[in-house]
């Protein structure tokens, strides 16, 4: 099946498909504001003209370059394309003031490309077990797992801040996100009458103004983004740093396991993978000011995500987030019902796709190499022109999400408070690691006491729960013996530390 | 190859033809309050290949406006300007749902009401390992002890189903709220939960599968789709319940322009294509007239009405 | 205003609004008291310690650390015309439709801060407009504000 599958993904129909996907998939994705879920709909229609499995292809390609796509102004402009390129903005924008940008690409599109194509081949292999495995994750074990990503607020806090304003944001980050329908009673809490509060405040708009606007304001002081124009010249020879294997390889899984959990999207999983990578690490002080680990290890999470979470998808009809939900639309529409059939009847179809996805990596690895040192590039733009540029598409792309003005405001708002917050040593990183977790955690906990009967016993004896808080101890105990050791150290030299280090 | 290009040309070339006089002359908007990729935001744009057909001038622009249960979509429909460049869609029961709980700045007068298009009786679904094989089993059970049972939000069809169960039987659940399908799909699946409420084409595929089992359908009929699953009616508890989708436009539209809309939602119902193209998609059609699914609308708030005094949300 | 000064502002700010967010709490109904109403109640009193415990450790380090100025931005004119230019924007964008909004923002702003070039002005603006009409507009058929004005 295999081989027939290979023959009819090899027709050149396909092939261009395939081609088409990507390269519109990475332009989705590094627009701030168009995200993969909104091409694949509007490819929906117009597959119908196609055979379906060029359809089919043509969605896939547009999920795997999107997902790499957003990475691109994040580096750049630490503008996130997409909000799982949060993280990869984090170590890639300084890098990119760095003068090092090119290459903060260049391993930002290799760990996709590991990351895409280890997830590939994990849904090529043992989709079924896996589908099995992500079935056994509860409310109770969804709430665990936001805790264990709260836990990187913890190893966030030794560097930039101290560790009392870094969870202080975090909590501000939970808090915000209750803003919205209560998850059980269906009661408005604190919308202030405005319908577009209902869901809650959106998340793109919110992280745009933190990450985009704030910046580009920050930027009016200077006359070029890159601050180091030295080692420009030395771009396309810039040797490619050492030792990142082990950080791609704990992203791509780390990437693939989220992924294949229903209802957990790629901004989990980059960030999973980021705060694992900050404990691992052995330079760790270089986290938060450029380290080429935590792009890899975020890049390659974030499209783990993407084989991942179309393990539920295809096996069981169970969407792993939002763009495997429109692509299983696009399934269906063809008539392509997901569960076992899937991959016996259709089996050749479906094969194919799957294939074609290896495809798919390979394309954008391509592009992005080659294109690597002209993106750069990009950072070179006087500020006068660039900033206007980047705060119309911030704007627009707020707008764009939801087709809300009132978005607009909350990233402008979010722009000018993230100023404050940060020139006042609260952590951003924190603050936003606690709006993305908070629905989860707030639903996980309630929905769990639900199923309990009220009992809190229900976190503590299922076997995936024990498992789930046994990684926490294993995070959370090194960095707190580290900061207790810290302070006992050099309590004097913390306070002076905590004013010169906030750029 | 050739069908690649036509299609990428469809993509590109959705530049509106100006034709002065008749209506449309400017592309219309369609509300779909839904995000897109939804079964929702399908219908539409399976609707919009088709309405071409029949007013080839006509464009159509779709514009989601997802989230807050619809709330927000709904909204924006009945605010627009009536001048039949924007219509939307609607769904059940959530738009009354809205209206009930005092949330909605609209009532059923804001719109005018097209017809209906679409239907998704409700099913009261098991985990497949578990011991309640029958109706008659699931209410012993719920008897003996509280079941926990998942539905799609308070106020939803599903809710509002749960809530008719309870009435009739006289059983008490432990109702979980969900974020939606997908979630409570998970959950029977992973048998997190006892037994689920939900839309038939949401889960007839696991049905078959075995990998979940739907106990009965919450419809006067069997379905085509699953003919095997019994009708709650046919076990003698009359519960029945049914998700669905038509469209509107802003009430104050010009008689003419009503009447044109009219005819196209009736004209691509009636088309072949378009029908092929839902029963592939399962989607279940229900033609409704506007006055008809006016009065459906209207009855169902009433009933709404009932359950949200006894548990407001 | 110092920087310590502008921080202890905002933890009497969080403080104040952990505390108003555990007393709403109550009008939570009874059937999520026990759960949604727990978990914002657990954040309230946890926002609240930490607000305070920092402020404890800002009265011990006090004295050491005065009259460090809270540094916003270098460049106050730009930085706070841009500010403006955006807030103007997105009030008007409802009104006037996104194309001529944004015709008006982007050379201005690029004045404003700084670009002296006329041309690279004029072709950046333009060639941005023309890029959102072809990708967002035509493309993916992306509704964008439509001037409700006129």
């Amino acid at each position: 099946m295999i081989f027939e599958s290979l023959q009819a993904l090899l027709a050149p129909s396909s092939l261009l498909a395939v081609f088409i996907g990507t390269v519109s998939g990475v332009l989705v994705g590094g627009m701030p504001g168009l995200t993969a879920t909104m091409a694949v709909a509007l490819l929906i229609p117009v597959t119908f003209v196609l055979e379906p499995l060029t359809g089919l292809i043509l969605m896939g390609g547009v999920y795997c370059g999107a997902m790499y796509g957003g990475s691109i102004p994040a580096i750049l402009l630490r503008t996130p394309g997409t909000p799982a390129a949060v993280a990869t903005a984090m170590e890639g924008y300084p890098m990119s003031r760095q003068g090092h940008g090119g290459l903060a690409l260049k391993v930002s599109v290799i760990a996709s490309f590991c990351g895409g194509v280890f997830s590939t081949f994990v849904l090529l292999m043992v989709a079924p077990i896996l589908a099995i495995f992500a079935l056994t994750f509860g409310p109770p074990e969804y709430f665990l797992l936001a805790i264990l990503g709260l836990v990187g607020i913890v190893s966030m806090a030794d560097d930039e801040s101290s560790l009392v304003k870094a969870l202080i944001s975090g909590l501000l980050g939970l808090v915000i996100a209750v803003i919205g329908t209560d998850p059980i009673s269906g009661q408005l809490r604190y919308t202030l009458g405005l319908t577009d509060l209902y869901d809650g405040v959106s998340f793109m708009p919110a992280l745009i103004g933190m990450f985009s606007i704030s910046q580009m304001l920050d930027l009016t002081s200077t006359k070029r983004i890159v601050t180091d124009t030295s080692t420009l010249q030395k771009i396309k020879r810039e040797p490619f740093p050492k030792g990142l294997k082990k950080f791609v390889g704990l992203g791509s899984i780390t990437g693939t396991v989220v992924g294949v959990l229903p209802g957990e999207g790629a901004t989990i999983a980059a960030f999973l993978s980021y705060n694992f990578a900050r404990q691992y690490s052995k330079k760790k002080h270089l986290f938060g000011h450029g380290n080429p680990e935590g792009i890899a290890a975020a890049e390659s999470g974030n499209n783990g995500c993407v084989g991942g979470s179309l393990v539920p998808t295809l096996t069981l009809g169970i969407p792993g987030n939002s763009v495997a939900a429109a692509l299983m639309g696009g399934l269906i529409i063809h008539g392509l019902i997901p569960g076992p059939e899937l991959f016996s009847k259709y089996g050749v179809m479906t094969y194919a796709f799957i294939l074609s996805l290896f495809l798919a990596n390979i394309i954008f690895l391509f592009i992005g190499l080659t294109m690597a040192p002209y993106f750069a590039r990009i950072s070179l733009i006087p500020t006068p022109i660039l900033i206007p540029v980047v705060c119309l598409f911030s704007l627009l792309g707020s707008y764009a999400m939801n087709n809300s003005i009132l978005d607009i405001f909350v990233a402008l708002i979010c722009g000018i408070a993230a100023v404050i917050l940060h020139r006042t040593g609260f952590s951003l990183g924190a603050l936003i690691l606690g709006l993305i977790l908070g629905p989860i955690a707030e639903s996980g906990f309630a929905q769990a006491l639900i199923i309990g009967h009220g009992s809190y016993s229900i976190f503590f004896t299922r076997p995936q729960a024990i498992i789930l808080w046994a990684i926490i101890l294993v995070l959370l105990i090194p960095p707190i013996i580290q900061i207790s050791r810290q302070s006992g150290r050099k309590k004097a030299d913390v306070e002076r530390q905590s004013d010169t280090s906030a750029e | 190859m050739k069908k690649t290009l036509t299609a990428l040309l469809i993509a590109l070339m959705m530049t509106p033809v100006l034709a002065f006089g008749a209506y449309p002359e400017k592309p219309i908007t369609i509300i779909v309050p839904s995000n897109a990729g939804g079964s929702t935001d399908t219908t539409a744009r399976l609707f919009i290949k088709s309405a071409k057909k029949f007013i080839p001038d006509a464009d159509f622009v779709v514009k989601n406006v997802g989230g807050s249960g619809g709330q927000k979509g709904f909204e924006e429909i009945a605010r627009a300007k009536p001048d039949g460049y924007t219509i939307g869609m609607i769904f059940t029961t959530q738009i009354v749902a809205h209206i009930v709980s005092k949330r909605a700045d609209y009532t059923l007068d804001s719109f005018h009401i097209i017809g209906n298009m679409m239907q998704d009786p409700l099913i009261i679904a098991v985990p497949a390992t578990s011991e309640i094989k029958t109706l008659d089993d699931f209410i012993a059970a719920a008897k003996a002890k509280e079941l926990t049972v998942a539905v799609n939000g308070i106020g939803s069809d599903d809710f509002v189903a749960a809530k008719k169960f309870e009435n009739h039987t006289g059983v008490t659940f432990n109702l979980l709220p969900t974020k939606g399908s997908t979630e409570q799909k998970a959950m029977i699946l992973g048998g997190h939960i006892d037994a689920s409420f939900m839309n038939v084409t949401q889960l007839h595929g696991q049905h078959k599968d075995g990998t979940a089992r739907i106990i009965a359908i919450l419809d006067d009929k069997r379905s085509d789709i699953i003919p095997d699953v019994p009708t709650a009616k046919e076990l003698n508890v009359p519960v029945s319940m049914t998700a669905t989708r038509g469209w509107v436009a802003p009430a104050g539209i010009d008689a003419e322009v009503a009447a044109t809309l009219d005819k196209l939602v009736a004209d691509v119902m009636s088309d072949k294509e378009f029908i092929e193209a839902c029963e592939k998609d399962v989607m279940i059609l229900h033609p409704m007239s506007g006055p008809d699914y006016k009065k459906y609308l209207v009855e169902l708030q009433a009933e709404t009405q009932k359950f949200y005094e006894t548990t407001p949300w | 205003m110092t920087r310590r000064f502008a921080e202890i502002i905002l933890l009497v700010g969080f403080l104040i609004a952990a505390f108003a967010l555990y007393l709403s709490t109550a009008e939570y109904p009874k059937m999520v008291q026990g759960s949604t109403a727990t978990y914002v109640r657990f954040l309230s009193v946890w926002l609240g310690l930490l607000c305070l415990i920092e402020m404890g450790l800002w009265l011990r380090k006090r004295g050491r650390e005065e009259g460090k100025k809270l540094n916003v931005t270098s460049a106050p004119f730009r930085f706070w015309s841009l500010l403006i230019l955006m807030f103007i924007y997105s009030i008007l964008l409802e009104y006037l439709g996104f194309y001529i909004i944004s015709a008006l923002f982007l050379p201005v702003a690029m004045m404003v801060l700084g670009a002296r070039n006329i041309w690279s002005v004029a072709l950046t603006s333009g060639g941005v407009l023309i890029f959102v009409y072809l990708v967002f507009a035509k493309l993916l058929g992306v509704p964008l504000p439509q001037a409700t004005l006129f």
